[in-house]
Formats: structure tokens, C-alpha cells, sequence
């Protein structure tokens, strides 16, 4: 039986303690993805995601529930991401590779050293915004969040959000319109 | 142009989300950060972290910096100063702005991440363990809004609001002396040009609330808010700048 996230968050707080554990498990490989989109590293997301969760556990029993769980989840996942890119001003335009083991580059098929061009293309043009512009993108588009929704997330008015995603968009069509015409 | 806009953005969108697809984590890791967290989270009930301590701290900042501002004769805004053009005085503001920044960084160093000077209520952001920001990323931000008398035509200054705050990052700030507050964040663009986007909250004033997002020149004096009906007019004039910029 699969119990929804204020089921388990009520039973973590009844005392049962496996609850928390479905919960961070439910959720973590989405943090995980998000932190990468956002930190664009790696082993940095990874780090991330543990802070994230840490921060979450810590201050479960303080969550009334007022937004949906994963709203405030989003929420502490893109503040650590902000915390962490201040304390790492200098990494900002430092692209690292998301690929795991792959085969040896000179003899793999075209398609896919096109694919994998164009993987580093996106994170490179990813890359060159700053956060406030990559993480509007990545929380509606590759997220699926909406506007408003990623609005809550980041803080900011709705207008505010719809200009990020425009500005965000904007550039990122300039930088890859080799990928995009 | 509209479909060649929206053909271009889905076929963005597309890429976007084929890469988020390719680069998304597989579970080789995953069980050890999950037994990673568990070992970490607490074991007993969760600390209560009370914001009291660190607003303690900043407000004693607030009052040391304004007693530094009183004894270096640093102006603060002052409140309800009739003054005949916003628009000049905002220019005169800049060198106040600017020394203002200077001595408080003076004094809290590379931690002083931001500041607000709201009609003479100070207020700083300060991040312990934070990375030196480097001047040339901090926008300056002039903020005032001004209403004409009917009468007489002039100009009147209501409220001023001044702040340094890094290029990228929200800054939110809130006056207890007026209950306004907002949301100002700076942005360059590769042209050099400042994109600033407000959120501003003024209960008194509801005409001029609301969200404001415009692209300027470093330096550029600009009416971002306007409102006038039956004679009576209030502006929310903005200023912003880059210290080194041309």
C-alpha cells in the first residue's frame, strides 16, 4: 500500500521509523536530478542532496503542511543550491561531465558523439546563466513545475517568474540555435 | 513570428528536457546516500532554530552602522524631505550610496552580502562563510517615490529606499516604519545593459504595488511606476547603476 507523503510525514511524527525513510527514498533520486540541473556537477548535487535532506529531516515536524510537501521541498533543494553557488562563485562557468562510463569516444558511432556534443552544448548554455534564470528553466521545464508553482518555489512574484523564463529562454535559443534550427 | 517563436521555444524545450532525460542520476549511488542520510538525520527531536538570534545581531549591526553613519556624518536617507526634482537628488544620492557601502563593508568585511537603507532604516545581509563577492558584480539600486501637490505642481519626496546588492540574487526587504516591503533583484546582461526586476508592497500607496521589470543603462534615471488621477501624482523613480561600469 502506497501511503502519501503527509501519511508518512504523520506516521514519522507518531513515532513509526521506517516512515521517514519511504519518504527520503520516494524523493530522492528528484532532488538528486534537480540539484544536477541546478549545480550542473555532479558530486556536488550528490552533497546537495544529502544537505537537502538532512534539512528536511531536521525540520519535519516544524512542515504544517500549508504547500504541498514537494513545494517545500523544491524550496529547500533550489535555497541549498543558492547557498552552495555563493560559497562556489568561482566553479559558476566550470562545465563537468554528467556521463557515466561510456565507451571510448574515437570508436563510438557518430550518433552518438553528436549526442554527446550536444549534451555538453546544453550544459555548457546551462551553464552561462545565473542561477536565478538556469533554475526558473529547470523547475518548468524540465521539472514540469508551473509558473506560479515555481514561483513559490524561488520567493518571487509570478511576473518575476515569467520574465526569468523568458530571459532564460532567450539566451539559451541564441546559444544553441545550431541544436534548435 | 509568434508560431516561429513558439516552434523555436518547443524545440528548446525538447532539447532541454532530452538532456535533463540523458543526465538524469542512475540508482548506482543511490542506496548509499540514502544510508548516508539516515545515518545523519537526528536522533532526537529536531532543533528549534529561533531567527531571534540572528535579527538580534543584525539589528545591533543596524544600530552600530547607524551610530558609524551618525559620527561620519554618512547621510541616511531622511524621511518627508520636500525636495523639487527626484530625479536630480537621485543623482546627488549616488556618492551617498556609494560611501554608505563603503564604510559598512568596512566594517563587516567580505561577509556583508547586502544592504538596505529604507528611509533611514538600515537593514544588512550578512552571510558568514560566504565567498567574496567582487565589487564589480554588486548593482546599486536607487529607489524613490515622490508626489506632486496639486496646487503648486512640485515634486515631494515620500520615501527613499537605497540598495547595494549582488548581481543574480533577490534581495528581500521589508520596513516596519511604513509596512512596505519588496523584491529587488539586479541582473547584467551580455550587452552591458541592467535588467532590475521589483516586487514592491505598499499598503499606503497600492496604486504603485505590484511587480516592475525594466532594462536600463548603468546609471539610467528612469519612472517605473506611475499613477495620477484627479491631479494628484505619485512616481516610483529608479536608479541603478554598477560601480565600474561605463
Amino acid at each position: 500500500m502506497n501511503r502519501t507523503d503527509a501519511e508518512l510525514i504523520e506516521a514519522h511524527r507518531r513515532g513509526e521509523a521506517s516512515a521517514v525513510e519511504v519518504l527520503v527514498a520516494r524523493h530522492l533520486a528528484r532532488v538528486r536530478n534537480l540539484l544536477f540541473q541546478l549545480v550542473l556537477d555532479r558530486d556536488e548535487a550528490d552533497e546537495l542532496t544529502q544537505e537537502v535532506f538532512v534539512s528536511v529531516l531536521r525540520n519535519l515536524d516544524g512542515f504544517r503542511g500549508e504547500s504541498a510537501f514537494t513545494t517545500w521541498l523544491h524550496r529547500i533543494a533550489v535555497n541549498t543550491a543558492r547557498q552552495a553557488a555563493r560559497r562556489t562563485r568561482s566553479k559558476r562557468n566550470e562545465v563537468t561531465r554528467a556521463a557515466r562510463a561510456s565507451p571510448d569516444e574515437a570508436l563510438a558511432p557518430e550518433a552518438e558523439l553528436i549526442r554527446s556534443e550536444q549534451r555538453d552544448g546544453v550544459q555548457q548554455a546551462l551553464a552561462k546563466l545565473s542561477l536565478p534564470l538556469r533554475s526558473a528553466v529547470v523547475l518548468t521545464v524540465m521539472q514540469g513545475l508551473s509558473a506560479g508553482d515555481a514561483a513559490e518555489v524561488e520567493g518571487c512574484p509570478i511576473g518575476t517568474m515569467y520574465w526569468r523564463m523568458h530571459e532564460a529562454r532567450r539566451l539559451l535559443r541564441d546559444e544553441l540555435k545550431g541544436w534548435i534550427e | 513570428m509568434n508560431e516561429q517563436h513558439d516552434l523555436a521555444d518547443a524545440k528548446l524545450d525538447g532539447l532541454l528536457r532530452a538532456w535533463a532525460d540523458e543526465c538524469a542520476a542512475d540508482s548506482f549511488g543511490e542506496a548509499g546516500l540514502l544510508r548516508a542520510i539516515m545515518a545523519a538525520a537526528p536522533r532526537r527531536p529536531p532543533e528549534v532554530r529561533s531567527q531571534r538570534g540572528a535579527w538580534s545581531t543584525l539589528a545591533a549591526c543596524a544600530a552600530a552602522v547607524i551610530f558609524l553613519a551618525v559620527s561620519f556624518a554618512i547621510p541616511l536617507s531622511p524621511s518627508s524631505v520636500s525636495r523639487t526634482s527626484a530625479l536630480d537628488s537621485a543623482v546627488a544620492s549616488q556618492a551617498g550610496l556609494t560611501e554608505l557601502w563603503s564604510r559598512t563593508a568596512d566594517m563587516f568585511g567580505p561577509q556583508l552580502n547586502w544592504l538596505c537603507d529604507l528611509d533611514g532604516e538600515l537593514l544588512l545581509g550578512v552571510d558568514e562563510g560566504v565567498a567574496t563577492i567582487p565589487e564589480h558584480d554588486r548593482a546599486f539600486v536607487l529607489l524613490t517615490v515622490r508626489v506632486r501637490d496639486t496646487q503648486s505642481g512640485d515634486w515631494s519626496v515620500v520615501w527613499t529606499g537605497r540598495v547595494v546588492c549582488p548581481l543574480g540574487e533577490a534581495v528581500d526587504f521589508v520596513s516596519d516604519k511604513t509596512h512596505s516591503g519588496g523584491t529587488i533583484w539586479v541582473q547584467s546582461r551580455p550587452n552591458g545593459r541592467l535588467v532590475a526586476s521589483h516586487w514592491l508592497n505598499w499598503p499606503e500607496h497600492p496604486e504603485i504595488s505590484g511587480s516592475v521589470d525594466t532594462e536600463v543603462s548603468s546609471g539610467e534615471t528612469r519612472v517605473i511606476a506611475e499613477q495620477i488621477a484627479d491631479g494628484h501624482a505619485i512616481q516610483v523613480v529608479q536608479q541603478v547603476w554598477m560601480p565600474h561600469a561605463g
